[in-house]
């Protein structure tokens, strides 16, 4: 099977010495939605833009559908969609004119699709690129990204400044274009954009990618919040010392903590005391990526890179 | 959503249409700046001194240190005393300036502009190879810096055809005198694309394009009326074999 975007090694030092990005060893399938997770100036952009041939690599390679991104370039862009994180356009042209324009640049564009898209998206294009609002930009970035129906999709932070329901429009747009078989990367800071659509994410922090998971996988490995109500007052020490305890607080007859890995530990602790209620909370999936981002965060989930 | 539909992507794949739609995007500002200068000739042949004025204002250079009139192009102080000579400094020199500057713009459209402004990562996205979008916009902008030539010389001609004065001026020489500028405008055009393309920094650009344009023209006006082996051999490293500040009737 050809993987539909693959990197080895690739690394980019931009002028200055600043390390964008280093190492990167990535490999995204057919047919998936790939989420590409980091903080600001991970490396999200500047991966983008090397596989996009926009930037040339410090070392190391990148091929789209096996095809090299540098010496294949035309035919690799034939196929792909792009969205920028920031769409800029020519102010003094309509959006028509610049849908148009793009549509005879890539030729084969299925009108009916490109009517439907753009219907779909509540979108008039009309009107001069200058006068449109963020999210209206936007979406006139996922037209101009899906009107070819291309085969992968590559979208820097597609749905911000989208409102709610066209978040929902996006996402339905994402999940259909996987069912037809087509490959979404994209780089988002949305979380609940990322669990409701992708199947497996990248973390990339520093120009390194920590891990790459299944957002299940993700979400089932991690820890949780437990919170403990208790008749009569606890100590908390006793608590800290038990394994995969952590972040304990105790308010009167609550004591909250971080559990990761199996409960009978912490059973055994609680054992002679009399337990009016125990309740469980699985992490935000911005909590686990927090413990990706931040270097002094406590211990990561146990996930399969 | 139909199926994926299969889209060629070859090199050539819808050749011309970048051309095309930089002349789309580009010519209302060929119009104005075609016009301006149009009116600019207009403006300055109605408004021709007469045989004794243009006598009196060669009288009065005459005065003026030599070093001085080489600076401003004036050494030949008996061609200047005619329509013609006046013409030639008044308009073709300051046109000349101008419609450089308009090459030196249209340089920076063709990559330039759209870097700074984000457009280039998305545009460059696109099947077209990057040689492709240079030499079809520099096509484009060429061919809008003939249009602001002939927009000029057609602004000219109605003003010569409109001064009674000048009914001895030949049209043929005049058109002859605004070709004659097109290739240093296609050399500013030309090296400012080249620049942008390597340095890929707007303002630098613009820095190396102007200093370029007002350095080769000062040479070459310092250089039109010098002797000196120093201001020949500069005037020979910038523009003179492109005529920067030639006419015809030189």
């Amino acid at each position: 099977m050809t993987l539909v975007i693959e990197t080895e090694r690739l690394a980019k030092v931009y002028s200055g010495g600043n390390q964008a990005l280093d190492d990167l060893n990535l490999a995204v399938e057919p047919g998936e939605i790939f989420g590409y997770l980091g903080p600001n100036g991970a490396g999200k952009t500047t991966t983008i833009h090397l596989l996009l041939d926009v930037i040339r690599p410090t070392r190391g390679k990148a091929s789209l559908f096996g095809l090299d991104v540098r010496r294949d370039r035309t035919a690799i862009h034939g196929r792909i969609g792009f969205l920028p994180a920031e769409l800029n356009l020519w102010n003094s042209l309509t959006a028509r004119d610049v849908i148009d324009h793009f549509a005879r640049m890539r030729g084969g564009v299925d009108k009916e699709w490109l009517r439907t898209l753009t219907e779909r998206l509540q979108f008039d294009a009309s009107r001069r690129i200058r006068s449109y609002s963020t999210g209206n930009k936007r979406k006139l970035g996922l037209i101009l990204a899906m009107m070819h129906q291309p085969e992968l999709l590559i979208l820097d932070e597609p749905s911000s400044g989208l409102d709610p329901l066209m978040q929902q429009t996006f996402n339905q747009l994402m999940l259909e274009a996987k069912s037809e078989g087509r490959t979404v990367f994209l780089s988002s800071h949305v979380l609940g954009e990322v669990q409701a659509i992708c199947d497996r994410v990248g973390i990339l922090n520093a120009g390194q990618l920590q891990m790459v998971s299944r957002v299940d996988a993700l979400t089932h490995a991690a820890f949780r919040w437990v919170t403990v109500r208790v008749r009569g007052p606890v100590s908390a020490l006793q608590l800290e010392d038990i394994p995969g305890v952590a972040d304990v607080t105790v308010a009167d007859d609550v004591v909250r903590l971080r559990l990761t890995g199996d409960f009978d530990p912490l059973m055994r602790a609680l054992n002679g005391i009399y337990v009016e209620d125990i309740d469980i909370e699985r992490p935000t999936l911005e909590e686990i990526f927090l413990t990706y981002y931040t270097p002094s965060a406590p211990a990561r989930p146990e996930v399969q890179s | 959503m139909t199926r994926p539909t299969t889209v060629a992507s070859g090199p050539m794949n819808n050749a011309g249409e970048i051309f095309g739609e930089t002349l789309r995007r580009g010519w209302r500002g060929m119009l104005s700046w075609g016009v301006g200068i149009g009116l600019l000739g207009l403006l300055q042949v109605v408004i021709l001194p007469d045989t004794d004025a243009l006598q009196q204002m060669t009288n009065l250079l005459e005065t003026m240190p030599p070093m001085v009139l080489q600076m401003m192009g004036m050494a030949d102080l008996e061609y200047l005393a005619t329509p013609e000579g006046y013409i030639a400094l008044r308009f073709f020199g300051l046109t000349l300036l101008i419609v450089a500057f308009y090459a030196v713009t249209s340089g920076l459209n063709v990559t330039a502009n759209d870097e700074e402004r984000g457009i280039l990562n998305l545009y460059l996205s696109l099947p077209v190879p990057r040689w492709r979008l240079l030499v079809e916009r520099t096509l484009a902008y060429a061919v809008m810096t003939i249009g602001v030539l002939i927009l000029a010389f057609l602004g000219l001609v109605l003003g010569i055809v409109i001064t009674p004065a000048l009914a001895d001026v030949r049209l043929l020489r005049i058109a002859e005198s605004t070709l004659n500028m097109l290739p240093s405008l296609l050399v500013a055009l030309t090296f400012t694309v080249l620049v942008a393309a390597v340095t890929r920094r707007r303002g630098l650009v613009l820095a190396i394009a102007a200093g370029y344009v007002v350095g080769g023209y000062f040479v070459d006006t310092l250089g039109a009326g010098a002797s000196s082996s120093l201001v020949s051999g500069l005037r020979g490293a910038t523009f003179y074999y492109l005529g920067l500040t030639q006419t015809a009737w030189e």
